[in-house]
């Protein structure tokens, strides 16, 4: 039988050690770490013992989200102001967390004069992704850097798909244009780039210079891929400026892969984001760089038609055309099935909600984190994970946010925006918690009766009950279908409901909410920045 | 030696040798020793016996640890995808709508079980509902009849538990309990505290401990079986080796699939079918022999391509040629085997006197008595069963089903 398992780590610590390992593991756990592979501890040594090292732990995640992952430690564990955490002796700007690559470091005061330090490391897991040490997403978008800086400032015009191959004297002299996080020399063919991606950084950099490298605009550009101001101003100007907003993740804000910048106004541009105090101001400066043509944030899809679709997100021009976009959005649908009659997985995990008429104009609601981790999340459908998800946590914040909305009275008199707690909905969910489990089966099933009946109408013509309870059965056997699911499951299932309670409980039917949700989701949100999307 | 999670397929004594080679035999000269233990009421004896039912359909039931309802059902209620449990007709004819027997002997025990409170949950065989049991007279003597399976059970009609019988609508025998905070994990136990049950009219809860402490052996039989034990033993040493050899070349598929010590159960099997015990290990060995090639006439005729036919003859050949090289190793097998099967059943003649219960196969011309179908000894969370294979397997073998 199942026992609670104890953490390796527990009884070799006491005190401040151990809380402090407990609140690092905790911080690990959130709902915004979902894009973890698995999470090891790699060093134990004894609090009093000679050395440095107090406690060492090994995050793996895939190649592609190593640095989102650095970063979102080190930030989360910054935010956490934990008592333990001070700043290291001799530390010119007294950082408690220091960020050393993917290497974050705690410093922990144990006691008078004994600081040790907990090291998380941020590893690729093995067999994910691909190079020796950067990942496909990082070659695909330098090399997007690269072909656009061979239009831009090599041939000055357009290039031909049918060339395969150009001179190494063009392609250092383009290198000179551009900052990434890659070696260059492996963004030529035959190198870390496929056919699909190099025909994509093709068609891609001909856009961009039919768009800004001709006419009045022309002239020399550099390029930025996790470099230059990419991973320097614009990032410092955003972690600068989010204090206080919704913002959890540098994506929801301006999701641009890569960056290209006028080089004459280069100075000038590093000067401004450095001068930017808060969301307003930066907002204002990118948009007003982004007409100028000096500094253009552009997010990637793989081009796979001839002509790349070009779309122009959170202008102030375009404010109204969103806005009426915006507004024939609501909280239109769900669907929430309880047995899909499928052998190998009978008892789907999530509900979809839909805030637009298409049928892939919704969100998955479910966990992400597996059997082992609480990371409830949504994720906006047709658009990959990375972008378009947003962690429980935030979700509620995004809804709280319309409290300070004049013309909206947000009904909070919903258990979603009443302090739930996602650690507690967690535990309670466990079929092995054998205090909360009888309750918590009960509560999910009420929930799922609740709402078990299509609420609109209008998408697809679907209508009709869930099957809540099979032909001639009875709630008891529901029930024992539900106590015998998995805790991810029992876990999922309840916040998806409360999700559903809380739409419904709203004035407007919960319109608002989805339409705050989704633009939040698309990093359309009334604070996010300008952003060209090239796909 | 079955060490189980949940109930599943029990070994025979004798048959542990060829699923584990030595290590199975020794497991079986432990297990015959706990039984000398038992016999001779040594205070050191930990094993415990259950008389084996031949009862179905097999259910499940109990209060679900994790939600506190009432359910039955069948082994599927432990499956890892999708456990089917049952609270109602409905879900019973859900899941098991395809197999009316099954569903209603389901439904009987949710009607009926409910009643018991049983705390946790058990397993048990059902052995009648009374439109199953039958009044009947046999050999002038006066019973309620039932036949689940092979065996027809009887009891006399003024016997206390034919009276309980006779009041009943459904009588079932609980043999394992499971321990566990859920269904997914639980781990099955011997036995069931069916004494904490409450008494229900219509159930007839059949109890199925064999009171070995009522079975007497003279000093001489005593003495007999110990011998008996010595002898096994002995063997189990001779033949070690060799076991393990044989398990190591036992297989269905590749090369094991032509070895003739991929058939050895099967043709044990075959000759309790013909109702033939292991007299003669020689003679046996022979028949073996003939078995071995008969099969392998029959899986090369089935080969289309010359190269093939070529490969898998070779192969039956090495075969065969390694039972010329082990013709004395194969007979201490057959002896080993044959000793086996008399000591177990020098037991089984003890046990089946406890028995209340008549039991009976069915014939065309009437009923034929029978022994009880066997019984399971536990030993330190292991279990193997102790079967009177020739009586019992050759009428499960022959006699066809009513109910499965």
């Amino acid at each position: 039988m199942a026992k609670k398992k104890k953490a390796p780590w527990e009884g070799e610590y006491s005190g401040v050690a151990a809380q402090a390992i407990r609140d690092i593991f905790k911080t690990l756990g959130n709902e915004y770490h979902s894009f973890y592979e698995d999470v090891e501890i790699k060093t134990q040594n004894d609090p009093n013992a000679g050395g440095k090292m107090l406690f060492g732990i090994k995050v793996l995640v895939s190649r592609s989200n190593r640095n989102k992952a650095a970063d979102q430690i080190r930030e989360d564990l910054v935010d956490g102001n934990f008592d333990w955490n001070v700043a290291y002796p001799g530390q010119a700007d007294g950082l408690i967390i220091t960020r050393n690559g993917y290497q974050i470091d705690c410093a922990v005061k144990l006691g008078t004069d004994i600081i040790k330090t907990i090291r998380i490391e941020v590893k690729p897991e093995a067999g994910k992704g691909s190079g020796g040490g950067a990942d496909e997403t990082a070659y695909n978008e330098s090399a997007q850097c690269l072909y656009a800086s061979i239009a831009f400032n090599v041939l000055r015009s357009e290039l031909s798909e049918n060339v395969y191959d150009y001179d190494d004297e063009m392609y250092e002299k383009a290198s000179k244009y551009i900052d990434v996080d890659v070696d260059w020399k492996e963004l030529k063919p035959g190198e870390q780039i496929g056919v699909e991606w190099r025909n994509s950084s093709v068609r891609g950099a001909n856009e961009l210079w039919n768009r800004f490298g001709t006419g009045s605009s022309a002239g020399e550009y550099c390029f930025f891929r996790g470099g230059g101001p990419d991973d320097a101003e614009i990032k410092q100007a955003y972690l600068r400026c989010k204090k206080g907003t919704i913002f959890n993740s540098e994506d929801k804000w301006n999701p641009a892969d890569i960056w290209m910048a006028r080089k004459t106004e280069l100075p000038r541009l590093k000067t401004g984001l450095n001068d930017c105090a808060n969301m307003e101001s930066l907002n204002n400066f990118i948009e007003k760089e982004y007409c100028r043509k000096n500094m253009m944030g552009i997010s990637l899809k793989k081009i796979t038609n001839a002509t790349p679709s070009w779309s122009v997100k959170n202008l102030s021009a375009n404010a109204e055309r969103k806005a009426t976009e915006m507004e024939s959005y609501g909280f239109k649908s769900y669907d929430l099935i309880f047995d899909n009659k499928s052998k190998k997985s009978p008892y789907p995990i999530d509900v979809y909600v839909y805030f637009g008429d298409g049928a892939k104009q919704n969100f998955q609601a479910r966990n992400f984190g597996g059997n082992t981790t609480a990371s409830w999340q949504l994720e906006l459908s047709g658009v990959s994970a990375n972008q378009g998800r947003i962690g429980g946590g935030v979700v509620v914040k995004v809804i709280q946010s319309l409290a300070s909305v004049k013309d909206y009275n947000l009904n909070v008199n919903t258990p979603l925006l009443q302090n739930i707690d996602n650690q507690t909905v967690w535990s309670k969910s466990d079929p092995d918690n054998k205090s909360a489990r009888e309750k918590y089966t009960n509560d999910l099933y009420d929930l799922l009766d609740e709402h078990k009946q299509t609420i609109k109408t209008t998408r697809n013509n679907k209508s009709g009950t869930m099957n809540l309870i099979a032909p001639k059965c009875t709630a008891d056997d529901t029930k024992l279908t539900i106590g015998q699911q998995n805790q991810s499951y029992r876990y999922s299932k309840m916040f998806g409901m409360h999700l559903l309670s809380c739409l419904k409980a709203q004035p407007d039917g919960g319109d608002r909410i989805m339409r705050e949700l989704y633009a939040y989701a698309s990093s359309q949100s009334d604070i996010s920045g300008v952003y060209a999307k090239m796909e | 030696m079955a060490n189980v999670t949940q109930l599943k397929h029990l070994e025979h004594l004798e048959d542990e040798m060829l699923n584990y080679g030595s290590e199975g035999c020794a497991a079986s000269v432990s297990f015959l020793e706990e039984l000398a233990k038992m016999l001779g009421h040594k205070s050191s004896a930990t094993g415990f016996l259950q008389t084996k039912w031949d009862g179905a359909p097999s259910v499940v039931c109990g209060t679900d640890p994790a939600t506190d309802i009432f359910f039955v059902g069948t082994k599927s209620v432990f499956n890892k995808i999708d456990p089917k449990l049952c609270a109602s007709e409905g879900a019973i004819d859900r899941w098991y709508g395809d197999k009316p027997n099954l569903a209603k002997g389901l439904k009987f025990a949710l009607k009926y079980f409910k009643q018991l409170d049983i705390k946790g949950v058990v397993q048990g065989d059902l052995m009648f509902t009374d439109s199953t049991r039958k009044e009947e007279i046999i050999n002038g003597e006066k019973l309620y009849t039932f036949t689940p399976n092979t065996i027809t059970y009887g009891i006399p009609v003024d016997h206390p538990i034919g009276v309980e019988v006779g009041q009943s609508k459904v009588g079932v025998v609980f043999h394992t309990h499971y321990v566990g905070d859920n269904l997914a994990d639980a781990q099955a136990k011997a036995g069931a505290d069916v004494k904490r049950f409450n008494k229900v009219r219509e159930v007839a809860v059949i109890e199925n401990d064999t009171n070995i402490n009522d079975v007497t052996l003279t000093a001489q039989e005593m003495a007999k079986f110990e011998r008996h034990i010595n002898i096994i033993a002995t063997l189990c040493g001779n033949c070690g080796e060799f076991l393990d050899n044989i398990v190591e070349k036992t297989g269905t598929t590749g090369d094991a699939k032509w070895h003739v010590a991929s058939y050895l159960k099967q043709f044990f099997n075959a000759e309790i079918r013909e109702g033939r015990s292991v007299g003669n290990a020689r003679l046996t060995l022979d028949k073996l022999i003939e078995f071995y090639h008969e099969k392998m006439k029959k899986e090369l005729g089935k080969i289309k391509t010359a190269k093939t036919l070529t490969l898998k003859r070779q192969l039956v050949f090495d075969s065969e040629k390694y039972l010329d090289e082990n013709i004395g190793n194969f007979t201490d097998l057959m002896n080993l085997y044959r000793e086996m099967q008399i000591t177990k059943q020098f037991i089984i003649d003890k046990l089946d006197h406890l028995e209340k219960f008549r039991t009976f196969v069915r014939e065309e011309k009437g009923y034929k008595v029978t022994t009880p179908e066997g019984y399971v000894l536990h030993q330190d969370g292991n279990m193997i069963k102790l079967v009177n294979r020739l009586e019992f397997s050759y009428n499960n073998f022959t006699v066809s089903k009513q109910w499965r």
